[in-house]
Parts: C-alpha cells; structure tokens; sequence
C-alpha cells in the first residue's frame, strides 16, 4: 500500500488571511483569556487583528475593557501558531486543578510543559533599584541551605535530570551563603549546568569572585540591556552602569567565564542598542548567547517605570525586526523562529554557527524542517542523534547543492573542523568537553517575551516551561509567579529590609 | 611445567605505544615473546611500554618511524633481527581513523587514513615476509575491524581500509601458505578506549543495543585471542578473518 503524502500547507497563505494593516479596521482573530490589569482576576478576552499588529481586549465585568498589544506583526503571529508541539510531562505534580488556570500554580497536572529552566531565587536583596524590575525585591529574605538542598532534591524528584538552573534573585551575589549555595547546586550530578543571573556589579569589583565562578564551571547570566548610560539610567536608575557593565565584561572575559548577555528592551528606551548588544555577541568568544526580553511591566516595574503605553510595547516579532535593521544584514526575519515546545508567542531563537570571523545563522544552511526538528524541545544544542542527523542532512545538502547556499565552502571548512575537534584522532573527548568545543561554534539568540497584566494569557502560561521554585516542593510558571503569586510569597510577607545600595558596604 | 604461549618468539607490534597495540605487547611478552614494536608519535608512551617490557625481563626494542616509511622498518628490521633474533611473528596493528561524513571526506582524509590502515600493512608485511620466507616459518597478523567486514556506521574510508585488510589477508595467505606461513585478520568490534571511543553517545547506545552480549570488548580479550592466534597452538588456521565482537 502506498502511503499519501502528507499536503505542505503554505503556513500564511495570503489569499485567505486578512491583516488589516490601516488603524481604523480590525478583524476578530481568536478568543483568549487573560487578566483585568485592574483587579488581576482571569477575565474572558479576544485577540483582534488591526494595523498589521494583534492586540488582546479583556472585558472585566468589574473594571471595564482594556487592551494591550500582543504581537507587533501580524503575519509573525500567525505563522507562529503553526508551531505547536505536545510538551513533556514533568515526572510528578505538586498541586492538584482545583480552581482552573492560572489558579491552582505550582504545578498542576493541567500543566503543558516540564520545566526546561528552573530559577531558584535566593535572595530578595538587591544593590539596585531599577525602574524596570520585573520583581518587587523587599531586602528580608536569604534562602537557606536547608531551603536550597529541598528545592534540588524536589526537582530532581521531578525532573530527573536538569539541562540548566539558574539562581537569581534579588541579586544573587549578595546573599551571604552564596558559594555554599553554588556548590549544592554544581554538586547535584543531574543537573548539568548551573547559571547565575546577576546585575554584574561584584563581577565588576571583584575578581577574585569572577576566578570562582570559573572554577566552578559555572554559567553567567550578565543583565546587559545597554552600553550607554542614557538608556541604562532609565532602565537600571543612578549610576555610571555603562563603566561597571564594561568591567564586569572584562573580568568575566579575563577569568573565562562563559556568560549570556541578557537584554531587556524597552521601547523608545534602547530598542536601538539591539544591533550593539548583537555586535558583543560576535565579538566575543567567551559570551556564548544573548537573550533579548521585551521589557514586561510587572513588580517593581510595573509600579514605577516611567509611564507606558500597553499598546506601543516590544515584541517578539519587534526585536527581530529591529535586529535585523540593526545588523546590517547579519541577521533576518527569516533566521528567527518560534520554539516550538514553548508557546510560540513566549520564546523565538536562532543558532548561529561561528564560520571564520563571522556567524551564519543557522535557518541559511539547515533545512526547515531539519531546524525544527533541532529546535522541536530544547533551547540548546546537544550532540545526540538528531543534531547529528541534521548536520549530516545539511552537509550533504551544501556539498550537493553546487553552491546554492551562500558561502557553503566555507560551512562546510568549519563544519568538518569542527568534527576534528569534537572527536580527535588521539584521545577520547569527555561528553563535557565536546559540548564546550560546541560552545565554541555555536552561539544562540533567544528572545523570551514575559507577561504582564496587559498581555497575560492564559494558553501561553500553560505551556511555560520557565518556573521559580519554591521551598514548599511548588513550580510556578514564571509570569503567573510575577504577576499573581509573588505578592503572597510567605517568604517575603516580613517588613521590608534595608535596600544594600550600590557602592555602599555591605 | 607448561612451556609458554609464545616462548622465546619474537614478535614485531606495529604502532604498540598505546591502546590495543600496548595490550598485545604486554600480553605476548608475558606469554613469552621478545618484543620489538613501532610508534609514530606517543613518544612518553612508548617509553613507558619500553620500560614495562624490559622489567617482564624479555628482549625489547622499539623504534620511532611511520609503517609507510619502507626504508625505516627494514633498518629496523635488520636491529630487531640482529639484536633479539629473526621475527616470527608480525602483527600489523598500526592503524588511524577519522570521523567524517563523505561529503567531507576529500582525497587527502581518503589516503590519509587507507596509507597507514592498508599500505603501511602491506609494506611492512612484504619486508617481514623477506625473511619468514627465507626461514619458511612465521605468522602474520592484520589487525582489522568489524567495520571492515559488517555493513555498519562508520566512515568510508576507514571501512574501506579494513575491508582492504580483509582481502590482503586472504591473498596474502594463499600466496605464502607453500612456505609455511600463516596469515590471519583479526576483527574486533568496538573496544574500551578504542577506535570507537570517540563515538558519540547515542551511536555507542545503538550498538550496545545490538551487542548480544551488551558491552564492548576490552584490549586484554583481544590480546588473548591474538596470542592464541599467532601461537603455534593455532597451526591449522590461514587466510581467515576472526571476529570478536560480543555478537553483533
């Protein structure tokens, strides 16, 4: 028996999608549900389509309608549904559905999605106080030992085996235990790799502290939203940030950390500093991702950043816009791509492989459905059987395409020396040393758009897969945390602390 | 008291500084062969195995020189003849590979890896043969690969050169066989620290999955197998090509 072949649907066929792109029409799209960003209780809503952008309009019962914009491109967000993906089931949950999403938090096994990142947030210290804090840092709260070994052992319980955690905070480097911290997280041997989300001040100061990380193999998440103090003021509040950002990178760089940039972009901030946060990406070797955050108003920083417009925000589609702009051809729309196990409106990402000086991303020699197939349920590359197959599909692609793909020679150059490195003639490469000779040639752009109340939805945190943790055995979706669970955090409930400011001593 | 193995034999191990070469070395010289063995570049190594050889108190000699260098394997030979006594017994062991697709594999990786794998065999085995000919005794040992003789996942050009080895071994055999000598390959699956210790996880995991025996081998079972092989104990077997591989 013949098998019919499936039917390649055009993903937006333009005859039968409408995108209004004039202000003045709109057309009914699909229906959601979100939140009042009043009174923050889920609320029924619809997405529309108008002026080639889609919106999301709640109607609370008690606080009337409002509206918030969800995708800056109308035509990304419908190509972006077509990415779906069944997720994987976390091992076991701990919480029961009681009241329906996002009500019954922590997880409930209406959840979609396991958690790829666990942020274990350890302090609620900070030595700054940035008008764009996602969080509401109330300087009373240090995680104890105790509390880390049972949040490790929960989501190991959980889990199995962890790609990443990440420890944040708060700033996390203030925390007077922190290496003791560290070292039960890097001391768990299924979790494969530990980051730190850090505000890059005593790396700055300190780099003595910098030689420990790397010792310790541990990954550096530096916030890195700009390199001119005009936008940084805004963002991060008082300060020469741009001089202590600087540092930071030089003595993360000095000591061989391997570090991700994180960029939360605000509009009409530093929506123009993408192509040079994109630059320090390629520029340097021991800066292995970038992560842009459209900015999201929540804790802090829905409280007291400077006076938003919830219609006119960065979004997805937005940054890659801008990136491309901004890069001069380096990179395009075309090279970004929604991941697929995480809803497609939360994260987009591209690889790009490091060829001579240069880096091509990868959608430009790796067929689609290859890429996705790469892409389908993980953030980073692994060398396992699929990968495999994907490089092996694209290299017999570029050698039989007679030079179809732009600079296939010398992919190709790189690709096969890439092969000499990972596995040498004369030794065995540990599975450790492979992934950082990878490291070396694959860099990564994720954008990771958080919600806040104005565009909560209730199908995008089913699918989360970013989840704090917390000491009771609880995983909470990361924006359903920010915006529902984080004001009721016992841990934090005590009076507020002494903020340890910049510069003084601590 | 049982005579040993390969008394007062002596063997020449092509490329025996480490892995499956060291192994054989170590296990013919306690079964009482004199070693003499080549190296191309561990040179601390070879050094190491040169020390532990002279302690099991038997002859040993080892030289520096590339197995396509006719010229330096006759002046070795002629040392090795003239310091330990004529060879008996040649193992053809030194051997490469390179992990690359086809499409990446151009005429330099290609001659690469069948130089050392396939001449280096044949061109030291036709100096070896020289004087095993002239005395009409002696044992020829190839050291070949499941890769060589299974349709498996591994780059053509190493495949090939073992395959190769698989051919020169039977002609070679049927050639010499009227002098007395014998000629055998011996073809080993994946081993610990081997050729295949480089293999990627999920390919090592499908093999297993495939090893009725579930494991790979070890250098020391295929040393056993190999001093058995080369033994006078072994007289009636040439032209064969031996696997060992925990039934692939």
């Amino acid at each position: 028996m013949t098998a019919t072949p499936a039917t390649r649907l055009p993903l937006v066929d333009r005859k039968f999608t409408f995108t209004p792109d004039a202000a003045s029409r709109e057309v009914f799209h699909s229906f959601s549900r979100g939140l009042c960003p009043q009174c923050k209780k889920a609320v029924d809503g619809v997405r529309v389509i108008r002026d080639g952008k889609v919106y999301l309009r709640k109607q609370c019962p008690a606080h009337g309608a409002s509206e918030g914009l969800i995708s800056g491109d109308a035509d990304w967000f419908l190509k972006s549904l077509t990415y779906v993906k069944e997720g994987s089931r976390p091992l076991e949950y701990s919480t029961k559905v009681e009241r329906g999403c996002p009500d019954d938090c922590g997880l409930c096994p209406d959840h979609e999605q396991h958690s790829c990142l666990p942020i274990i947030e350890i302090t609620n210290h900070c030595n700054l106080e940035c008008p764009i804090c996602i969080v509401e840092n109330r300087h009373n709260y240090n995680m104890t030992r105790e509390e880390m070994g049972r949040i490790l052992d929960g989501l190991v319980q959980k889990e199995g085996t962890l790609e990443t955690i990440n420890l944040s905070g708060g700033e996390p480097t203030l925390h007077p235990d922190f290496f003791a911290l560290l070292d039960l997280a890097t001391a768990k041997k299924q979790i494969s790799r530990v980051s730190i989300s850090t505000n890059g001040l005593r790396c700055a100061t300190d780099y003595a502290f910098c030689e420990e990380l790397a010792k310790r193999n541990v990954y550096v998440s530096l916030q890195l939203d700009a390199l001119s103090n005009p936008a940084l003021r805004v963002l991060r509040g008082a300060g020469d940030q741009r001089a202590a950002k600087e540092k930071a990178l030089a003595n993360l760089k000095k000591a061989g950390v391997r570090t991700t940039i994180v960029s939360t972009v605000a509009r009409g901030v530093n929506d123009d500093q993408i192509g040079e946060c994109v630059r320090l990406l390629y520029e340097n070797d021991f800066i292995l991702s970038l992560t842009f955050q459209p900015a999201a108003f929540t804790g802090y920083g829905g409280a007291h950043f400077a006076p938003h417009d919830p219609l006119d925000v960065m979004t997805i589609p937005d940054v890659v816009r801008a990136a491309a702009e901004q890069t001069g051809g380096k990179l395009a729309k075309s090279d970004f791509l929604p991941l697929p196990c995480s809803h497609p409106s939360c994260f987009a990402l591209t690889y790009l492989l490091k060829v001579d000086d240069d880096f091509v991303p990868f959608p430009r020699f790796l067929e689609l459905d290859r890429y996705l197939e790469l892409i389908a349920n993980r953030g980073t590359i692994r060398p396992d059987d699929q990968f495999e197959e994907a490089i092996r599909d694209a290299i017999d692609q570029m050698w039989t395409s007679s030079g179809q793909v732009p600079d296939c020679d010398r992919i190709l150059g790189v690709l096969k020396r890439a092969i000499f490195l990972m596995y040498p003639e004369d030794r065995a490469l540990e599975l450790s040393e492979r992934l950082r000779v990878g490291e070396g040639l694959v860099k990564t752009i994720f954008i990771h758009a958080f919600m806040d109340v104005h565009t909560f939805e209730v199908d995008r945190i089913k699918k989360c897969c970013t989840h704090y943790t917390l000491p009771d055995g609880r995983l909470m979706p990361g924006c359903a945390y920010n915006n529902l669970y984080r004001d009721k955090d016992s841990r934090f409930t005590g009076e507020v602390g002494k903020a340890q400011i910049w510069g003084a001593k601590v | 008291m049982t005579a040993r193995l390969l008394a007062d034999q002596v063997a020449l191990i092509t490329g025996a500084a480490r892995g499956l070469g060291r192994e054989l070395a170590l296990t013919f010289a306690r079964d009482g062969a004199k070693i003499a063995f080549t190296y191309s570049k561990s040179e601390e190594a070879a050094r190491t195995l040169e020390a532990e050889l002279t302690v099991a108190g038997r002859g040993v000699l080892c030289q520096k020189s590339s197995v396509l260098d006719a010229d330096a394997t006759r002046s070795f030979m002629r040392q090795v003849e003239q310091r330990l006594g004529p060879i008996d017994v040649l193992v053809n062991n030194a051997g490469v590979s390179q992990n690359l697709p086809l499409a990446l594999l151009e005429e330099l990786d290609f001659d690469n890896v069948v130089g050392p794998n396939l001449k280096g065999a044949y061109l030291t085995a036709r100096e070896v043969l020289r004087g095993m000919i002239r005395r009409k005794k002696g044992v020829v040992l190839n050291v070949g690969s499941l890769a060589g003789v299974r349709m498996i996942e591994a780059p053509i050009h190493y495949c090939a050169s073992k395959a190769g080895l698989v051919g020169m071994t039977q002609a070679m055999a049927k050639e010499v066989a009227r002098h007395g000598i014998r000629v055998l390959c011996i073809a080993p699956g994946l081993l610990e620290d081997g050729v295949g210790r480089n293999l990627p996880e999920h390919r090592l995991a499908d093999y297993l999955k495939h090893n009725s025996l579930g494991r790979v081998g070890t250098f020391r079972e295929v040393a056993e197998l190999a001093a058995f092989l080369v033994s006078s104990k072994n007289g009636y077997m040439t032209g064969e090509t031996i696997v060992i591989d925990g039934g692939v």
